[in-house]
């Protein structure tokens, strides 16, 4: 059956639209900054990385057109609107799975793609045959953000920098977020809740990035 | 602290730089602090990223910094940081 809404508070439209942008290109700055050094080195461990932040980039601005479909910023018909959302929110899912396994493959230095391949052969079919798509794509998604925050809490240990720090801030909250989302069934508040955690996750890998940048 | 690849890497290029650009491989394998087989592995791999070329001066193998090696060292700083950052 298929069921990806997710219920929410009515003032709360147009502030998830936002959010969702706002996260989007954040995380497409940390994938141009990637590429930028990519060129520099030609290493191929910035290859994956800089593909799961194209793809992370790409999937919450899916979601965020879905959204704005849903708040009704459009004039447009109701088909248009539930076509949109669905591709949306799709999109979003699919993206934002293979942006996270591209990110594990990252952090976790997995050279071997059919691994990967497999690895997001394996999730496919959980998502498509399951009773709710955002139920189960929260779930798994947690357990992939569970593996990518202990990889960066090990990173931190090891360089004790301030920006790693930041990173691996971020994606403890990344993680948090998942499950918030899925308590959005049980009462609206916990959906702001989930974006504002998510929202505050991105400002910390914006000042991640900017310290970066500011080194000379 | 152990030195990480692109530390290599920088030490090579810096190497290079300060020498006005050309370094003969004897000086390179000083300054770079890497045995003599490790130094032609990583040179290998310099020039496969044509961060540095193969040259001859005076009959002599040089190796010269390419605009892309100049680019690398402009940028280290940002690079080291960012690596370190995200476990690259």
């Amino acid at each position: 059956m298929l069921n990806i809404y997710l219920p929410r508070p009515e003032w709360f439209f147009g502030v998830d639209t936002t959010l969702e942008a706002f996260a989007g290109i954040i995380a497409l700055l940390i994938a141009f900054v990637s590429y930028k050094l990519y060129r520099s080195t030609n290493e191929r461990s910035y290859k994956y990385f800089l593909a799961s932040f194209v793809l992370l980039g790409g999937s919450f601005l899916s979601r965020s057109v879905a959204d704005a479909f849903l708040g009704k910023f459009f004039n447009v018909s109701p088909n248009i609107i539930g076509l949109v959302f669905f591709g949306g929110y799709v999109g979003h899912i699919f993206l934002a799975l293979a942006a996270y396994l591209l990110l594990i493959a990252s952090t976790y230095k997995i050279e071997d793609k059919r691994l990967l391949v497999m690895m997001f052969l394996l999730l496919v079919p959980g998502l498509v045959f399951s009773a709710s798509y955002f139920l189960s794509f929260y779930v798994l998604s947690s357990i992939l953000l569970l593996f990518i925050t202990w990889a960066y809490s090990q990173n931190y240990r090891k360089v004790r920098s301030v920006t790693s720090a930041l990173v691996f801030g971020a994606f403890i909250l990344l993680t948090l977020a998942q499950p918030l989302f899925i308590l959005d069934m049980r009462s609206n508040i916990w959906y702001v809740f989930a974006h504002a955690v998510q929202a505050f996750a991105y400002l910390m890998l914006l000042a991640a990035l900017l310290r970066i940048l500011l080194k000379r | 602290m152990k030195r990480t690849k692109i530390d290599i890497i920088y030490d090579m290029l810096k190497a290079i730089q300060d020498k006005g650009g050309t370094i003969i491989p004897t000086h390179l394998l000083y300054k770079s602090n890497l045995s003599h087989q490790r130094m032609k592995l990583y040179l290998e791999e310099l020039k496969e990223k044509k961060l540095l070329i193969e040259g001859h001066e005076k009959d002599k193998l040089v190796y010269k910094l390419t605009d892309e090696g100049l680019g690398f060292l402009k940028n280290f700083k940002q690079l080291k940081e960012f690596t370190e950052a995200f476990g690259l």
